[in-house]
């Protein structure tokens, strides 16, 4: 580590006689806060659309989240837990990946192993291979099967689910959180290859709705995703690919959420493999 | 240039009236006894002599020399000389600032023994072209801007004087897109002199433009010589060599939202940062930090008795809103600092690899090719030290 800052993060500000001495005005909770701003219209439709079982799976999923990293951080990584709107937005994600008529305790098991198991024991914020979210409610996927049926809304209202998400969406690449080609790459790719296969509902509102929230807050997660752009590209590529070969033979959620995490783990070797010019590898 | 920072240039206040004014003597100014390569310089003055305005004080071997900065008594000489004025400001001889005659002719070798006689380091070899280096992209800079726009002539005389004792056909003068009545006014003025082989490049303006590796990049194609002068080193080069006038003075912008009267100023080499901030009419309100240049690559200033340098920009007083206190928080990857980065190497994977001590890996992502230009640190939201990062993953 260098001595001459201890660059853990959240133990000390850096030196101030270092240069450069003016920053941007983009910060960490600012960025986490504007994601749980951007999903704020889908939840509240979702609140809306499924009342009582809907109030409850949130709080539930909230605050399991947000307990899950305060306990963290006190116990791994002996500093106070940090809050920058992360857990927030990663029970906001949970609530719409899942359908709210689990029980409560399928709420607080999938917010914890999302934190827990999705970030924390890889060393916390920024250290995550997967998305938190998918990981926790892909965990909740594996151990109960058997989860009632996501299309039981009417498709009307999934469309709406759809444009709301898609606001939020929008709102995301107008504050800079995520690059204006990524979603739509990703959306692409999957309806492009879903048509090719001859699926039979590629413009159902479960596929649309599932689609929006892949392509507009799954993919574009900053942790989760390559750092470089092009790297992005091809990570949201890939995602749709994968995303579109599962639906042949599976539900949407279950080929959207194996997508995401397939493409997962793709990051390190589209990192390894797609540098800036100055970060290339030599030839020896 | 690819990837660089458009920053607010907050320059309007220091260009109402653009013009450099003269404030009153110093009391004191402090020289440091040390030259920009690091060597310390050996005095030639003891305690309690008497100076003249323009003696020279101190020298290095085979480096340029040093001069008081005003007339008065020496009081003390440690690691810098500190000289009371006697408030009369007597030049050392008379001919101090009277045009030297015929110096147009002076072969080369006279002109690099009175360059470094008077203050100036020059290289000892022949380059392909000189470029001045009159891009300022940070913001509250305007030095050059006022001087450049007073004695646009005397510059491009200079750019001249350099070809010749640099042995350089070519001469560019590099600045922004923003100061194009000065890029109007030089490119007027090569017209009416004639002169050829002398360029005026006006650059989009984007910091770090005025990094010397980015400039060279921008302008010339790889592996060609090319020796670089700020604005203010040429106008010293002029003074020195066609008006027999030491560099012991330049334009320093005091600026910063907490100076009273934010202006561009002929500054004496050694005055403190306290005396600058007084020809601005002192601080409306305590500064947070006291930069010495601007606030992307300028130190900050320990104490207030700091001297301005020969190399000193400005003196900037910035408030606590601007420059803030940050936690830093964990990198989150979102890849803006690649996005940011001037020379296209990827800071994050150089930073996340030094807080783990993986030196072979930093230097794979291109660690040697940082130019510490600071934009990766000024768009991480995680706040997090990354040219620090990088300094010692270059060092490992």
């Amino acid at each position: 580590m260098p001595a001459e800052a201890d660059v853990r993060a959240g133990f000390k500000p850096a030196p101030i006689s270092n240069f450069p001495h003016i920053r941007s005005e983009r910060t960490v909770p600012g960025f986490f806060w504007t994601l749980v701003a951007a999903l704020l219209p889908a939840t509240l439709f979702r609140c809306v659309l499924y009342r009582g079982d809907g109030f409850r799976a949130l709080t539930v999923v909230i605050t399991s989240a947000v307990l899950t990293e305060l306990l963290a951080g006190k116990w791994l990584r002996k500093r106070p837990g940090v809050y920058d709107g992360s857990s927030v937005s990663i029970g906001l994600l949970i609530f719409q990946l899942l359908p709210p008529y689990l029980l409560s305790w399928h709420f607080a098991a999938a917010g914890f192993l999302a934190i827990f198991l999705g970030r924390e024991i890889f060393g916390g914020l920024g250290q995550n291979p997967f998305h938190p979210s998918v990981v926790g409610a892909g965990l909740l996927w594996m151990f109960h099967p058997q989860l009632p049926d996501f299309s039981n809304a009417h498709p009307v209202l999934l469309y709406g689910e759809a444009v709301c998400l898609f606001l939020g969406g929008i709102f995301l690449i107008v504050r800079k959180l995520a690059p204006p080609e990524i979603p739509f790459i990703y959306l692409g790719t999957v309806l492009a290859l879903s048509w090719i296969f001859n699926r039979p509902a590629v413009w159902s509102g479960e596929e649309i709705r599932w689609g929006v929230l892949a392509g507009f807050f799954l993919i574009t997660d900053s942790v989760a995703s390559p750092v470089t752009r092009q790297g992005k590209q091809i990570f949201s590529l890939a995602a749709g690919i994968f995303t579109a070969l599962f639906g042949i033979g599976s539900g949407i959620p279950g080929a959207v959420l194996a997508g995401v995490l397939l493409s997962n783990a793709l990051i390190p070797q589209i990192d390894g493999r797609v540098r800036p010019a100055g970060a290339r590898k030599r030839k020896k | 240039m690819k990837n660089g920072l458009k920053l607010d240039g907050k320059k309007d206040a220091t260009l109402t009236p653009w013009t450099a004014a003269r404030p009153a003597l110093p009391l004191r100014v402090r020289i440091p006894l040390v030259d920009p390569s690091g060597k310390k310089a050996s005095p030639l003055v003891k305690e309690g002599d008497r100076v003249l305005r323009g003696q020279k004080i101190a020298e290095t071997k085979n480096g340029p020399a040093f001069h008081a900065s005003l007339s008065g008594k020496v009081l003390s000489i440690s690691d810098q000389i500190e000289i009371i004025s006697d408030g009369k400001d007597e030049p050392v001889s008379e001919t101090l600032g009277r045009e030297r005659k015929k110096w147009e002719n002076l072969s080369r070798e006279e002109v690099t023994a009175l360059l470094v006689e008077n203050g100036i380091a020059v290289p000892e070899s022949d380059f392909t072209a000189v470029v001045i280096n009159a891009c300022e992209s940070e913001p509250y800079l305007t030095s050059d801007h006022s001087l450049l726009m007073s004695h646009s002539v005397e510059i491009l005389k200079a750019g001249k004087i350099l070809q010749k004792v640099l042995n350089a056909p070519e001469l560019v003068i590099a600045l922004e897109d923003n100061k194009s009545e000065v890029s109007e006014l030089l490119k007027s003025k090569i017209f009416f002199h004639s002169w050829s082989r002398a360029k005026v490049v006006a650059f989009p303006a984007c910091y770090p433009q005025e990094n010397e590796e980015i400039l060279r990049r921008d302008l010339f194609a790889e592996k060609t010589s090319v020796h670089f002068v700020s604005a203010a080193e040429a106008f010293a080069v002029y003074e020195a060599v066609a008006l027999q006038k030491p560099f012991y003075e330049r334009i320093v912008t005091v600026a910063g939202e907490c100076v009273a009267q934010p202006r561009n100023f002929w500054i004496r080499v050694g005055t403190s940062i306290e005396d600058s901030a007084k020809f601005a009419k002192g601080f409306l309100r305590k500064p947070a930090r006291i930069l010495l240049g601007g606030p992307m690559k300028g130190t900050a200033a320990e104490a207030p008795d700091t001297p301005v340098l020969k190399d000193t920009r400005a003196v900037l007083g910035l408030p606590p809103e601007i420059v803030k206190p940050e936690t830093v928080h964990p990198c989150i990857r979102c890849g803006w600092c690649v996005e940011a980065c001037p020379v296209s190497i990827s800071p994050v994977m150089i930073t996340l690899a030094a807080e783990r001590d993986l030196f072979a890996i930093a230097e794979e992502h291109g660690a040697s090719q940082c130019i510490e230009c600071g934009n990766c640190s000024y768009v991480c939201p995680s706040k997090r030290p990354m040219v620090e990062l990088i300094r010692y993953a270059r060092r490992g």
